[in-house]
């Protein structure tokens, strides 16, 4: 399935959907589409919806962290939503479940922004 | 009578050394993988690993190897599903300086048993592993 973002923007963050699967071919295009997101931002926090993600890699995940630290950079917060028990799998290898606010709905992502 | 499982088992895919083909070889392993009694979550294991070992080669950004191909192998030993992933353009063991590089090759050792990078001269680098077949 291809990668297909949709950007929305809300007053205290952007809620960023991503579906599909995100690997070495096209994990450039979510770099991509999230950094011009970020450019635009008024709020710094952001939600990245990944629960229609069927597939993620290392060079995903790469960028996950670079979204989180270039959040971090605008004193923002970055919240993930993750349902796949196989990608939270490998979260917890990799050991980013450390790194990442993680929940499982879009209320719980939005709600752990503003603690 | 002794059967050689290896070679009554071998399938091979040859891809180009792009990410684009990348979906090809997942589905391929989701598909051999399949014909074993094998859980989901161990085809899934899998999936993950071999793509994981393809990336190693594709992030390889020297442009004389960037329109090389890369062979794919999956076959039984014993009790174990074995996979070797050959690129023959490679000169050194994969780069795991980077993030993205030291995530992919953790995972594939975590995931995977018997992992093994070797040079071979000639022949490029491989990057072999093995998973035992557990049932559902």
């Amino acid at each position: 399935m291809d990668l297909k973002l949709e950007v929305k923007r809300e007053k205290d963050y952007s809620y960023v959907t991503v579906n599909g699967e995100i690997d070495l071919y096209n994990a450039h295009k979510l770099k991509e589409k999230i950094g011009q997101t970020m450019d635009g931002m008024d709020s710094p926090n952001m939600v990245l919806d990944l629960k229609d993600v069927d597939y993620i890699d290392s060079t995903g995940l790469g960028i996950l962290i670079g979204i989180k630290r270039r959040v971090s950079e605008n004193k923002g917060e970055l919240a993930l939503v993750l349902r796949s028990d196989r990608i939270h799998k490998l979260f917890e290898i990799t050991g980013l479940i450390n790194i990442f606010a993680i929940a499982r709905s879009s209320e719980d992502a939005i709600a752990r922004l503003s603690k | 009578m002794n059967i050689d499982t290896k070679a009554h088992s071998l399938v091979e895919l040859k891809i180009p050394r792009r990410p684009e083909y990348l979906r090809v070889v997942r589905l391929l392993v989701s598909g051999y993988v399949s014909r074993f009694p094998a859980p989901v979550d161990m085809v899934e294991d899998i999936k993950v690993a071999v793509s994981e070992a393809c990336n190693c080669s594709m992030r390889d950004t020297d442009p004389a190897c960037a329109e090389g191909r890369l062979d794919i192998s999956c076959f039984v030993e014993d009790d174990k599903l074995c996979f070797e992933i050959r690129d023959e353009n490679a000169t050194s063991a994969p780069d795991s300086s980077s993030d993205e590089a030291s995530l992919g090759l953790l995972l594939i050792r975590t995931l995977m048993e018997d992992v093994e990078v070797r040079s071979e001269q000639n022949s490029g680098v491989v990057i072999s592993m093995k998973k035992t077949i557990t049932s559902i």
